[in-house]
């Protein structure tokens, strides 16, 4: 049986065509996404995280649509198929910090939950200064470009050390499962809320999935924006405390200059080009990120005190 | 009518059901959603998200048990049976067509009859604890003491002005009526204790909690369903009862006769033993909508001076008609046993 007949079957839908074979369909109840599924017990963690982010009001997350029978996902050809809302226009950030804040809040909040039976590929990858010294070798004691690789050698052993602080200071707390494909491009309008199409990877335990999405936000919209952000998520999700803490190390570890290392190791001249341009502004974007992130933080602890 | 704010306003929740409206008619806190896939009800609510919960169960449960005259509920396509969205709760129905033509009796006698099934098909004996009994009367007890305190309050402060309002002048030439009345509800609830304390048992069923004409619908078909059990609740079945002859002694045309006669109706399916009869005569006859009306007075409600006698007057009568119910229902034979307070049949059964 085709995968449109069964679609078609199993979800009650009149009509079902592909609109982008194999992911998209239009139906008579819309456009319509469909994610394959090789993996149970990842399927099972996006759908209860999913459906746990559902159970406030607000911004929506891509809830698996439940077929005639109610079910999650359809069995089909050894794996499993779950079908989704696809929708096209984009929800703008600027001037939504309200909105975009109560999905964050929502996203972390759902990531709290236990991921029963699933082997979370937790991010052991903790950030050792030394080994990126290790890293660093070949190219410090080159000259011309690398200069600025070994000026951010210094600011980046700061930054670890402060990490490690605020990683002390957070006591027991763990950072939240988050899907490692958080982007603010997946941000889609309907009917002037906010519909975000979540990913289908594995969680991750850590805070680089919105380290990553803040960067992208203050690349967009800048600092006061950011700010509002920060604001709105803390109200449904307390980032001003040990959280915050995990976030604000999360932020000022220096992963860009990891990445750019490894990437140097090649040798390739060109990637080595591509790889400083591209650590150069990761650097600068991060930089603006966690001076807004700490001056905000700060901010929080001065209105507390008042 | 349907303006583009209202399909704005609802557009979110109806994407849950993958509806898309082409009209939107308010008929009261129902809204008529008309689709290119059917007609449909969305019905606005306020709940807490355990009340949600316990609604969704409430629902299911009915139709598990048996009872399927429930207008049910359409899932979202995210498998949920409602929609929260700010501090509003919203749940799809099938839309039923209006039943205004049918004859105000017949859908007493309807409303009823459902009712008493749902008490039927629900009804648990309890554990019967002496403590909570016990706790329940002086709960109620102290709460009416204290209201007979407030209105007395009120008729002293009445009493010393110069020249009374029409409202007070009203309220006071009933004071003494009304205290009788409250008086009365307490003896009843004595003996609802005295009636659990002997027999050693208590009740409940699941109340819907809303008894009311405007939550019966009639399908196509002509059979009536039940809706809005927002307020459903785990409760003696005396509940629904004292709302439902509460509601309908509001009816200038009501008499005692038409209460007999739903009584009667309902305990051929579910009939009241000694101390729930006892219990429904002491709600019934507490004089609260009176009280209430005097609160009403007293916070500066929006109605006028004579707006606010009206309604003093409306209660007053209904009052009446209740007490005259209640006098005729502690003589009316119960159906599943035989009276306690009748002496011949305690002596012969032994009870006292």
């Amino acid at each position: 049986m085709d995968i449109l007949d069964i679609v078609k079957e199993e979800y009650g839908l009149r009509e079902v065509s592909w609109m982008e074979n194999p992911f998209i369909l239009l139906t008579d109840s819309g456009c319509k996404r469909i994610r394959y599924w090789a993996d149970e017990s990842l399927l099972k963690w996006h759908t209860e995280w999913r459906d746990e982010a559902g159970k406030k009001d607000g911004p929506m997350l891509d809830r698996m649509i439940r077929t005639k029978k109610g079910e999650s996902r359809i069995s089909v050809n050894k794996q499993w198929i779950t079908l989704h809302d696809s929708c096209i226009e984009p929800f703008g950030l600027l001037g939504n910090e309200k909105q975009w804040g109560a999905l964050v809040a929502k996203i972390l909040a759902a990531g709290e939950m236990e991921a029963r039976g699933l082997e979370v590929l937790a991010e052991t990858d903790e950030f050792d200064f030394q080994s990126l010294l290790e890293l660093a070798k070949p190219v410090a004691s080159s000259g011309g470009s690398f200069s600025l690789i070994r000026m951010s050698l210094t600011e980046a052993r700061k930054r670890a050390v402060q990490a490690n602080k605020l990683i002390e200071l957070a006591g027991n707390s763990v950072p939240p499962l988050l899907d490692p494909q958080l982007s603010t491009d997946s941000g889609r309008k309907v009917m002037d809320f906010l519909f975000y199409e979540a990913g289908d990877q594995m969680p991750v335990r850590t805070y680089k999935p919105l380290r990553r999405f803040l960067q992208e936000w203050i690349a967009a919209c800048g600092t006061p924006s950011l700010k509002r952000l920060l604001t709105a998520a803390d109200r449904d999700y307390p980032l001003h405390s040990e959280q915050g803490f995990l976030l604000a190390a999360e932020i000022m570890i220096p992963w860009e200059l990891k990445e750019c290392l490894l990437n140097l190791q090649g040798g390739d001249l060109e990637e080595a080009v591509s790889s400083l341009d591209r650590f150069s502004r990761e650097w600068e974007i991060n930089r603006r990120l966690l001076m807004a992130v700490t001056e905000w933080m700060d901010e929080n602890r001065k209105k507390v005190a008042l | 009518m349907t303006t583009g704010g209202e399909i704005q306003n609802y557009g979110p929740v109806l994407f849950y059901y993958d509806l898309y409206p082409e009209k939107i008619e308010s008929i009261g806190k129902v809204k008529k959603v008309i689709t290119k896939r059917g007609t449909f009800a969305l019905k606005e609510a306020v709940m807490e998200d355990g009340e949600r919960e316990w609604f969704t169960h409430v629902i299911q449960r009915l139709s598990e048990i048996g009872f399927h005259q429930v207008v049910p509920l359409y899932p979202t396509k995210y498998g949920d049976y409602t929609v929260k969205q700010g501090s509003k709760v919203y749940y799809l129905m099938p839309w039923f067509p209006s039943s205004g033509e049918r004859r105000g009796a017949y859908q007493d006698e309807v409303l009823i009859d459902h009712i008493a099934r749902i008490h039927a098909l629900t009804v648990k004996e309890q554990d019967f604890s002496p403590e909570v009994a016990e706790h329940s009367l002086q709960y109620l007890m102290g709460r009416w003491e204290s209201r007979q305190y407030e209105m007395e309050r009120f008729t002293e402060m009445a009493e010393q002005r110069t020249y009374m309002s029409p409202f007070e002048l009203t309220y006071l030439s009933h004071f003494h009526q009304t205290m009788r009345m409250a008086e009365d509800a307490k003896r009843s609830l004595n003996n609802w204790y005295e009636g659990c304390k002997r027999e050693k048992r208590y009740r409940s069923v699941l109340c819907h909690g809303k008894v009311s004409r405007s939550h019966l619908l009639y399908s196509q078909t002509g059979e009536g369903h039940l809706f809005n059990f927002e307020k459903a609740v785990l409760d003696t079945p005396v509940r629904d009862l004292a709302m439902y002859f509460r509601k309908a002694a509001h009816k200038s045309s009501w008499n005692r006769d038409d209460g007999l006669s739903m009584l009667r109706q309902y305990e051929k399916q579910f009939p009241l033993v000694y101390e729930e009869r006892e219990l429904l005569i002491s709600y019934l006859s507490f004089p609260e909508p009176i009280f209430n009306a005097v609160d009403a007075y007293q916070n500066n409600s929006k109605l006028s001076q004579i707006e606010m006698v009206h309604v003093l007057e409306s209660r007053l009568s209904a009052m009446k008609r209740i007490r005259d119910f209640c006098e005729h229902l502690s003589r009316f034979p119960l159906a599943g046993e035989q009276n306690p307070a009748d002496p011949n049949i305690h002596n012969k059964d032994g009870h006292i």
